[in-house]
This record gives structure tokens, C-alpha cells and sequence, in this order.
């Protein structure tokens, strides 16, 4: 009962903006009679401001000073500046403080989960992937619309400019929920071919594959090279631990022609293309890529590229800034950047994957965390972080004159932008448990890794999603 | 105060004013009501009580929810309502075959960790057990193991293994042995794993029989000695029957955490590749956090914890048997 009033209060105080002194009596009645002024107040000061756009710059970032958020977030490259940088500054802005805490993806998907099923009001905001996890947290009620917060002057600041980030990642932020938006893009993750330049040149080799087959016969020559000092380089490296790779492969899939489901819903990967997918996936590690590789996950692939095991990596674009800083990474300038090859059919289809900010609906402290999201994929936050290669979600920072100065890579650009502009959020298939469809794909790759009959693997993976598909619904008879 | 206990006429002890029970306190100066004469007979019922609750508090009441939990289809969303399956999660579990692979896959696992664990041990303890410079030394390395955090050595672990960069394959190119691919081959899985586990734990058999060794009395020993008896059978026919109980007890105790080992073996291969090394407990985990099928996932957990009892109820029996030397 506490909290519903003193949510009232807390409403009302929002929407008087700095009247609070007119409240100071308690009481059910007073109080709603305060409500239900402020309310009107709220609704004739909202028109006002929509139609006249006269609050801009003025806008309160300290009203919620005091209060401390808890947010749940993906390690990323970027990780290490949103500590050390954007935090202090939100909290100095705002007053508010931020408990951040930053999982591996996979860790983080199973913490999220106990922490929403005891309908934790300690957990305020997240990090998780939309095309991913969307759905299935939609459904069980473990997301919070934003509508509201994005429509309402009184809570976004008119620099925000939601209409700035671009239209294919808005997109998907609306894509699982109901047409309401529920998530807010924080760093689009496209897959691009990383390539070493020093590594082709000594095979003779120009510049990066244009082709699929392109892609093996390089990788095939840059095997023949001799042992040097530093060891083995491999031809190619890939992640190839099932549930990892299968966002991977989804790239390899649509490009040869191939679909994850048919039309009618149904598994589609025995179609003839879908086979020739999973087989050169795996064919390429089995030959051309590090031994063992069918147990690299993504960070393990991402290590053994940056220590210099392998002469090409296709994987999404945020890993650029770890491959060109020189602590953490032994090809640092010598990398190029490329599109995924072409595939067999002179085509290739880019995914989208996105990483979103969601808010909790059992967080007392929704509004906060609102401001929280403001800041960190401003304007400004997300150009500093561009910078750092990890992908923005925003036009302007693509735009910005101040990025093409700095662009050190502007094949990086290229290739990511490209992915942006054309990606599908089809990296994991659009379903209702597409976690566990993940876990299912994964033994068709590994299989395929490891040699095995892929076309009867992929009817064992197919066979074992079906009954799944059935089972939540999403595949009628 | 503190007087003795005193005989009373009718023979029964009368104990001094504070060590009176409660209830008889209570009931002084008063007739004496029934409960309290009811709570007097049944004092020894009464004072166990309190641990009696606490023990199912932490233990009766976490099983029984399993128990109820495992009898629904329950999704982990507090939105979306159970359904009662009655035991259709224990017939969709019996008709799965996953389950079965995982279950041969535990044992399989079990077999090898402690069967490795008991060889080594056993040598480990003989020679601790002569005495040497520095046995005190070596001792205290022996436990290093198990003190150091299991999730860390996992991982250090998992990097020697690498199959190109590991320094396990390193170690290999020495002795011109051919390169493994170590977790990364279905094959070798789950021996590698194990091979981690009886690293882990191997001192832990150790010590415990050592402990046994130092029981045997040198007397017979020598006599034995005296007799001609060489080494081979002096460890046959004097050691090994001696330690035996030790031996049963250690393997008891390393059997039950080895069919519900997770830590290492959800680091290293997460149950691949190709569900190679998915014992029950990870399969049960995966179940539980990954597709949060709570019902499906609680009904292995229980039929994980059934299979334990059983095994360690035989186990016990072994133990409980009288040895004929």
C-alpha cells in the first residue's frame, strides 16, 4: 500500500516539476485532489511543450538525485569506458548513482532470469539481446514498454531525439513487442570479415575475398605457409561451439540461399542450401581453422584471433576495438575490414543483431533508469564510443564530421554501415524459445565441424526444433 | 544451586531447583495439568524439536517444492500460469533419450574420476607414508588442490588445453607424443575431464588413506618381513586388507560429489561438443536456467538425488560388511 501512494506522490512531484511545496499534507483525499491537478497541469503543460518546443535546454536531469539504480549489462569492448567514463559523469549530471554489473551473455541471460522470476525490485534496467531473448521476455511480462517515457517531454530531454537512431534498429526495438518499442538500441552488431593484411601478402594474396570460394582458396594457401616464429597461423578462425556459432552461421545460411525456417514455419535446415551452408561453415574450421576449434566459444575465438592464430575471422563488428588496441591484441594495425563474401548466387544477406536496454517492470525506479538510457546512448556517449569502433545505433553519429575526420578505418565503416543498412534480425530464428532452437542448431555445426554426415545431422537438429516449434505453439499442424 | 541430584523416596531423581524442566516449574504451586505432565513423558520428543524444524525448513521443505514443482509444467514467468502433469515429467523424462545418454555419461565420468582418483591416491599415500625429508612439505602441497577455488582452476585448466596454443599439447611435443585435441574431441571429453577431477581430488584419497596406512602396527610388518614375505605380498596380504576400510570410505565419500560434479565440467565444455560430456546434473541445469523448464528440469533433480541414495545406500552396505582377512 506504501508504495502505490507513495508512487503517487512520487508521480505528482514529476509533474508539478519543482511544485513540490504544494504538497504537504497527507491524506487520500488531499492527495488526489493534488493528483489529479498536477495531472491536468501535466497534460496542459505536455501540449504546451510538444507544440512549442519551448523547454529545450531547459530540461531537469537532477530531479531524481539521490536515487541508485542497479543495471545488468553484456561485457562488451565498450564496458570498460562506460565504467570508467559515462557512469561518473550520468551520476554528477544527475545525481544518481548506477550499480553496474556486466555479465558474459550467456551468464547473464541465466541471472536475469531467477532475478525477473522473484520479481526482483533490486534489478532497475538490462542489457539483452531483443532478437534473442525478446519474445520469451515479453511474454512472461519481464519487459517494461517505453512508450510512455519516450513520449513525455517531462522525462526526455529534447536532445534525445529518438527519431535519430536508424529506422532498422528502431525496428527491431518493436519488433517482438507487441508493436510497442521495448527496447532502446544500444550498439548494433553486424558481422564482418576481419582480414590480416600482412598474413595475405606473404601468400601472395590481394586484399580480401570477394567470394565464398574466394574465401577457402585463401584460406587454403595461407595454410601451405611455413611455421613462423610466432607459430602456426591458421587459414580462418570462427566460433564454433554450437550455441555460439549458430549466430554466425546464420550469415553463412541466408547468403547461400538458405533459410533457418520454410514458409510454413518448419525447420529448414535439410533444404539443399541450408546443407551447403552448415557443411562449408564446418569445412572451413575442420581444414582451415585452429584444432579444436568446435569447442572455441566467442571470447575464445576473439582471443586466438587477437593473439595472432589466424589470417581471417568473420564475427560481429564491436570486436574491432579489442583487435586494434596493442594491450590487448597482437594484430593491432594490421588488420583490413571487409563485407561477409559474396555466396554462390552472387549474393550475400547481412544480419542485425542488436544489443537493447530494457527496462524492469517490478523497478520502483523506472524514471532513473530512463535518464540512464538517455545518457549513455546520447549523442555525445555513443560518438566517444564510436570512436572505439563499437557501432553506433545513431545516424548522426555515422554523419558527424567529426567522425569522418577520425575514422581510422574507414573499411571498417564500410562493411559495418552496410551491415546496419541492409541487416535482418535474423541472426537467431524469429521464435518464441529461440534459446533453446540455439542449443538444437548448434549440434547440426558441431557435427558438421567435426566431420560427421551433416545432412543427417541437420535432420536430427530439424526433428528435435519441430517438436519444439510445436510444443510452444509457434508450428500449427 | 548447584547440588547434586538427589535420590528421591520413590526412587526417581529429583534434580536441583535450575535444572528443573520448564514445564515443571510452570506447574508448581498448582495441580498439575495434563499437558504439562504430557510434555514431561515426552521431553525427549520435545528437545530434538527445534533441529528437527530447522532440518526440514533447509532440507524437507526445499524437496517437497521440488517434489510439487516437478509434478507441473512450470514456467518460470510469474505471469503465466503452472499446469498439473501429474508424472508426465517423469514419463517424458524416462522416454528421452538425452536422459539416458546423460546418465551413462555420469557414471561413465564417475567411474573413471574415482577409479583414477583410488590408483593414484593409494600410490600418493604409500609414499607419503615412508619417511622422508621434507614429508611435511609435501603434505601440505598435497592439499593445494583442493584448497584453490574450482571455478579458477577450471579455467586454468581449460587454457592448458588448448589444442594450439595449451600447454598440455607443448608438454606432448617433447616427448614426440601426437598433439590431442583434449575437451574438444568427443572421444576424450569426458576422460579429460575426469582427468581434471582426479587432479582435484586425488590428495583428498591420499591423505585419507594414509591415515589408514598409519593404523596397520609395524608389528606385523615385520613379522611378516621376518617370514620372507616380499613387497608385493606384504602390500597383498597385509596392507590392502588392513586399508580396506579406509579404501571403501574414501570411495564413498568421492563417489557421491562425483555423480553430481558441475563446476568443472560447465566451464570447460558446457556438456559438448555434441553432448559428449552432458552428465544428468548439467543436463538438469541446462533444463532448469538455459529453457527454464522448471517442472521437466525439477524431476531430473529429483531422479539425480534418487540415483545418489541408491548409490550410496549400496556403497554404505559395502561398508557395513565384515571383511574376512
Amino acid at each position: 500500500m506504501f508504495h502505490v501512494v507513495h508512487s503517487l506522490f512520487v508521480t505528482k512531484r514529476y509533474a508539478l516539476s519543482g511544485k513540490e511545496g504544494a504538497v504537504k499534507r497527507e491524506g487520500m483525499l488531499a492527495s488526489l485532489v493534488v493528483m489529479l491537478t498536477g495531472l491536468l497541469w501535466f497534460i496542459l503543460a505536455g501540449g504546451i511543450l510538444c507544440s512549442a518546443d519551448a523547454a529545450a535546454g531547459e530540461f531537469n536531469w537532477k530531479r531524481f538525485s539521490g536515487q541508485s539504480i542497479r543495471f545488468l549489462g553484456e561485457t562488451l569492448p565498450a564496458t570498460p569506458y562506460l565504467r570508467e567514463k559515462v557512469i561518473p559523469e550520468f551520476t554528477a549530471k544527475t545525481g544518481i548513482k548506477v550499480v553496474y554489473e556486466d555479465y558474459a551473455a550467456r551468464q547473464l541471460r541465466q541471472k536475469m532470469a531467477v532475478e525477473m522470476a522473484g520479481k526482483s525490485k533490486n534489478l532497475d534496467a538490462y542489457m539483452t539481446l531483443p532478437n534473442v531473448t525478446g519474445r520469451e521476455y515479453w511474454k512472461s511480462g519481464f519487459i517494461e514498454a517505453l512508450d510512455q517515457f519516450i513520449k513525455d517531454p517531462n522525462l526526455t530531454a529534447p536532445e534525445f531525439d529518438y527519431e535519430d537512431f536508424s529506422p532498422g534498429v528502431r525496428a527491431i526495438c518493436a519488433r517482438y513487442f507487441d508493436g510497442k518499442t521495448g527496447c532502446i538500441a544500444f550498439s548494433p552488431q553486424t558481422q564482418i570479415l576481419y582480414w590480416r593484411k600482412d598474413v595475405f601478402a606473404k601468400a601472395g594474396l590481394q586484399g580480401p575475398p570477394q567470394t565464398l570460394a574466394e574465401m577457402e582458396a585463401a584460406a587454403a594457401k595461407i595454410m601451405e605457409l611455413p611455421e613462423g616464429p610466432e607459430g602456426k597461423v591458421y587459414g580462418v578462425m570462427l566460433r564454433g561451439a554450437g550455441y555460439e556459432a549458430v549466430t554466425q552461421l546464420s550469415y553463412y545460411l541466408y547468403t547461400h540461399g538458405g533459410t533457418w525456417q520454410d514458409d510454413k514455419g518448419r525447420c529448414n535446415l535439410t533444404s539443399p542450401e541450408a546443407i551447403q551452408a552448415l557443411d562449408f561453415y564446418g569445412r572451413m574450421l575442420r581444414k582451415y581453422g585452429p584444432p579444436g576449434a568446435v569447442k572455441t566459444n566467442d571470447i575464445e575465438a576473439q582471443s586466438l584471433f587477437a593473439q595472432g592464430r589466424a589470417a581471417m575471422y568473420s564475427d560481429i563488428n564491436t570486436r574491432a576495438a579489442v583487435m586494434e588496441d596493442p594491450s590487448r591484441s597482437k594484430v593491432a594495425g594490421k588488420l583490413g575490414y571487409a563485407k561477409i563474401p559474396l555466396g554462390p548466387m552472387g549474393k550475400r544477406q547481412m544480419m542485425l543483431p542488436i544489443n537493447g536496454l530494457f527496462i524492469s517492470p517490478f523497478s520502483d525506479r523506472k524514471e532513473a533508469s530512463w535518464l540512464f538510457f538517455q545518457h549513455i546512448t546520447s549523442k555525445e556517449v555513443l560518438l566517444a564510443l564510436h570512436l572505439q569502433s563499437s557501432g553506433s545505433p545513431r545516424v548522426s553519429t555515422w554523419e558527424s564530421p567529426e567522425y569522418k575526420r577520425q575514422d581510422k578505418h574507414p573499411d571498417w565503416t564500410e562493411a559495418t554501415l552496410y551491415g546496419i543498412r541492409t541487416g535482418l534480425p535474423l541472426n537467431v530464428p524469429d521464435v518464441l524459445a529461440a534459446n533453446e532452437a540455439r542449443t538444437i542448431i548448434g549440434q547440426a555445426i558441431q557435427a558438421s565441424i567435426l566431420g560427421q554426415d551433416v545432412r543427417r545431422a541437420a535432420q536430427q537438429a530439424c526433428d528435435e526444433w519441430n517438436a519444439l516449434l510445436k510444443k510452444t505453439g509457434d508450428l500449427k499442424d | 544451586m548447584n547440588q547434586p541430584p538427589e535420590e528421591s523416596g520413590s526412587g526417581r531423581i529429583r534434580y536441583p531447583e535450575r535444572a528443573e524442566g520448564l514445564a515443571y516449574q510452570a506447574a508448581r504451586g498448582r495441580p498439575r495439568a495434563a499437558w504439562t505432565a504430557l510434555v514431561d513423558r515426552h521431553i525427549r520428543l520435545l528437545f530434538p524439536l527445534p533441529s528437527l524444524l530447522a532440518f526440514l525448513l533447509v532440507l524437507g521443505f526445499p524437496i517437497g517444492f521440488m517434489l510439487y514443482v516437478s509434478l507441473h509444467d512450470w514456467p518460470i514467468s510469474p505471469r503465466i500460469p503452472s499446469i498439473f502433469l501429474g508424472v508426465g515429467n517423469y514419463a517424458a523424462l524416462l522416454t528421452n533419450p538425452r536422459f539416458w545418454d546423460s546418465l551413462w555419461i555420469t557414471f561413465y565420468f564417475t567411474a573413471l574420476a574415482v577409479g583414477g582418483e583410488l590408483v593414484f591416491g593409494f600410490a600418493v599415500a604409500l609414499l607419503i607414508h615412508r619417511e622422508f625429508r621434507g614429508r611435511g612439505l609435501v603434505r601440505v602441497a598435497l592439499i593445494m588442490p583442493m584448497a584453490a577455488t574450482p571455478v579458477a582452476m577450471s579455467l586454468i585448466w581449460n587454457m592448458m588445453m588448448e589444442p594450439s596454443l595449451g600447454m598440455l599439447n607443448y608438454l606432448l611435443s617433447f616427448v614426440r607424443a601426437p598433439r590431442l585435441l583434449w575437451a574438444a574431441d568427443p572421444r576424450w571429453a569426458v576422460p579429460s575431464l575426469a582427468l581434471i577431477d582426479i587432479w582435484f581430488w586425488t590428495p583428498f584419497i591420499a591423505l585419507i588413506i594414509s591415515a589408514g596406512l598409519q593404523t596397520i602396527p609395524e608389528e606385523i610388518v615385520e613379522s611378516a618381513r621376518l617370514d620372507g614375505a616380499t613387497a608385493l605380498s606384504l602390500f597383498r596380504h597385509i596392507t590392502l586388507p588392513l586399508v580396506r576400510a579406509h579404501v571403501v570410505m574414501a570411495v564413498i565419500l568421492r563417489t557421491i560429489p562425483a555423480l553430481k560434479t558441475f563446476d568443472h565440467i560447465f566451464v570447460i565444455t558446457g556438456g559438448g561438443p555434441l553432448r559428449a560430456s552432458e552428465t544428468l546434473n548439467l543436463y538438469t541445469f541446462l533444463e532448469g536456467f538455459e529453457f527454464f523448464h522448471m517442472g521437466y528440469s525439477s524431476a531430473l533433480a529429483l531422479t539425480l538425488t534418487l540415483i545418489i541414495l541408491v548409490v550410496s545406500a549400496l556403497l554404505a552396505r559395502l561398508r557395513a560388511r565384515e571383511w574376512s582377512y
